[in-house]
């Protein structure tokens, strides 16, 4: 402390504690607490305290019946749950092929917009309303589409000579039902992060391969993809993120079914505590979801790092 | 943009073979789009008919059933929807402004720690929190209020909103701050004359962002409303019975709720495109 801080202090008496210096200390921890406050007590705090509700049997139906197990309600849901591991299956599956899917089609659409000479705005603009419909209507839309007697897509498929499929009911033809409606709803932000690091890149790397007489596929193989693999790499892990939430499509287009064979996460958690009541369950779950969560967004921070680093 | 056609770009794409390629991207893009519009001016038989009808006489009956005054009036979901979404854009915006500020114009010791603390809650699975979260609002006794829905997609936003605004500010020269405080301005005045006028790009970015993400926002409002706060989304979804889906019904509602968001998209882009792409390329 400066000796003008202490003459201010010895002058300020009573209110010696709040130093002009200590002022401008506080005031930025001041200014972030309402954030921190409602994050804390909307989410973290929530998320953690499944870590103690998952160690009791405890039904909504009978509350006076609850009693502490500890780590029973882990133990069953990895060894005797009939639907946790079918749900991870489809979760990882379901994961995989949006992605490999989003990556193919967003690095083509970013290429084929770089490349428009005229109209790139507008079409930029088409390519990414899909993005901006809400999830709920992208699945009650889509299931429109899969119907089987009266859907758009198999109008097509008998209109070429095929047989009619019944999309949400047969377990391989809905993966892939869900899985192309969440193609179509997502893509657009693999394209659009893509065509933002392509155009942030310099031309004249370009200009210097079309010198030297690459030719088109040797610049995308050689030049740009590794120039874009940074930002490419951080969109899909955030994709990879984001596909662990995925709820309303695959509630709408199947309910998780046939049996369990498309249930995400989320709506094993929400059947847990709203359709069979069972607190415990549901909070043991959650924390399963929460670790899987925690490590891949450990992986996606230390890939950050090292980019950064 | 004077690209010519003999420059290579990037890579891969050619003409015409680029163009074939578009319109299939273009077509997979807009179809259901449209296909959805126009199912919600199709009458149950021409929903029904084999092959799909494309020109119909257009019934709008669903639409003055949804919007009208009637007992399946839609107004007060969507009313619910607006209300949510905009409070919610406001105090977002305001809450994470203050915070984003903080990050950016002072040095403190725990500064790294709290932003990154910030930002890996934004990596959490929000369905986790749903459970706890159920159980205290029903302690409460505040269930099924607009209140909590507010509550908890601002608490969604706010790490995006903070990282958001801080990367406006950060781009806000200092000096310009400190030539108004010369000038006589005080710390309120010289945020509200200057440095809030300057990030009104980002403020633009982040409450598009926010709008959207509580205007389409589905699951939160489906298990912690019932009828009260019941917002348009969950009003969407109940158009599926026990038995059969209501398709024109459907179809009016999703394009009642798309079509906000689409005009915003639209003719907000800029905004949106820097808020997507915002973290991941710098």
């Amino acid at each position: 402390m400066n000796t003008g801080a202490v003459q201010e202090t010895a002058r300020r008496g009573s209110r010696a504690w709040l130093t002009p210096a200590r002022k401008q200390a506080l005031a930025p921890y001041l200014l972030m607490s309402p954030a921190f406050a409602i994050l804390t007590g909307i989410l973290v705090y929530p998320s953690l305290y499944n870590i103690y509700l998952s160690m009791w049997k405890w039904r909504l139906t009978t509350p006076h019946l609850s009693t502490f197990v500890g780590i029973d309600n882990y133990v069953r849901l990895l060894t005797a749950d009939p639907d946790f591991w079918p749900v991870t299956r489809f979760s990882l599956g379901f994961t995989v092929a949006t992605i490999a899917l989003e990556f193919i089609i967003g690095v083509a659409s970013a290429l084929l917009l770089y490349g428009l000479v005229r109209g790139r705005r507008l079409m930029t603009s088409f390519l990414l309303t899909p993005y901006m419909v809400a999830p709920i209507a992208v699945g009650l839309g889509w299931r429109l589409m899969w119907d089987r007697d009266i859907g758009i897509v198999n109008y097509i498929i008998t209109f070429v000579g095929l047989a009619k499929v019944n999309w949400l009911a047969e377990t391989d033809a809905a993966f892939w039902a869900i899985v192309i409606s969440e193609v179509w709803r997502s893509t657009p932000f693999v394209t659009m992060i893509l065509l933002a690091g392509i155009t942030a890149l310099p031309n004249e790397v370009f200009e210097a391969a079309h010198v030297d007489g690459a030719n088109r596929v040797q610049v995308f193989r050689r030049i740009t993809f590794p120039l874009i693999l940074p930002p490419l790499v951080v969109a899909l892990l955030f994709q990879t993120i984001f596909k662990l939430r995925v709820f309303e499509i695959p509630y709408i287009l199947t309910e998780g079914g046939p049996g369990t064979s498309t249930m995400p996460y989320g709506l094993l958690i929400q059947r847990t505590y709203f359709r069979y009541f069972d607190v415990g369950n549901a909070a043991a779950t959650s924390v399963v979801l929460l670790v899987l969560g925690t490590g891949i967004a450990l992986a996606y921070l230390r890939l950050i790092q090292d980019r950064d680093g | 943009m004077a690209r010519g056609e003999e420059q290579i770009g990037p890579g891969i794409p050619s003409f015409p073979a680029a163009r074939g390629a578009m319109m299939v991207l273009l077509a997979f893009s807009l179809f259901p789009i449209l296909w959805i519009m126009l199912t919600s001016v199709k009458n149950e038989t021409a929903i029904f008919s084999i092959p799909p009808k494309v020109f119909v006489s257009p019934d709008f009956s669903s639409y003055w059933k949804f919007l009208g005054f009637g007992n399946e009036s839609a107004l007060r979901f969507i009313w619910n929807s607006t209300f949510i979404a905009t409070i919610t854009t406001f105090l977002t915006l305001f809450v994470s402004s203050l915070a984003a500020y903080a990050f950016s114009r002072y040095r403190f010791r725990a500064s790294n720690y709290l932003l990154f603390f910030m930002l890996a809650t934004r990596l959490l699975p929000p369905v986790t929190a749903v459970v706890p979260l159920y159980l205290l609002f029903r302690y409460l006794q505040i269930l099924d209020t607009r209140f909590i829905l507010i509550l908890i997609y601002t608490a969604l936003n706010i790490p995006f909103g903070t990282w958001l605004m801080k990367a406006f500010f950060d781009g806000i020269p200092k000096e310009l701050e400190e030539a108004a405080a010369l000038d006589g301005c005080g710390a309120l005045r010289t945020l509200a004359r200057v440095t809030f006028p300057l990030a009104s790009s980002g403020i633009a970015a982040t409450s598009i962002f926010v709008f959207l993400l509580a205007w389409n926002e589905f699951m939160f409002a489906f298990m912690l409303t019932n009828v009260h706060a019941r917002t348009i989304p969950v009003r969407l979804a109940e158009t599926m019975g026990e038995m059969q889906v209501f398709w024109q019904d459907m179809s009016t509602l999703a394009t009642l709720i798309m079509l906000p968001a689409l005009l915003v998209g639209f003719f907000m882009q800029r905004y949106l495109i820097r808020a997507l792409t915002a973290g991941a390329v710098k």
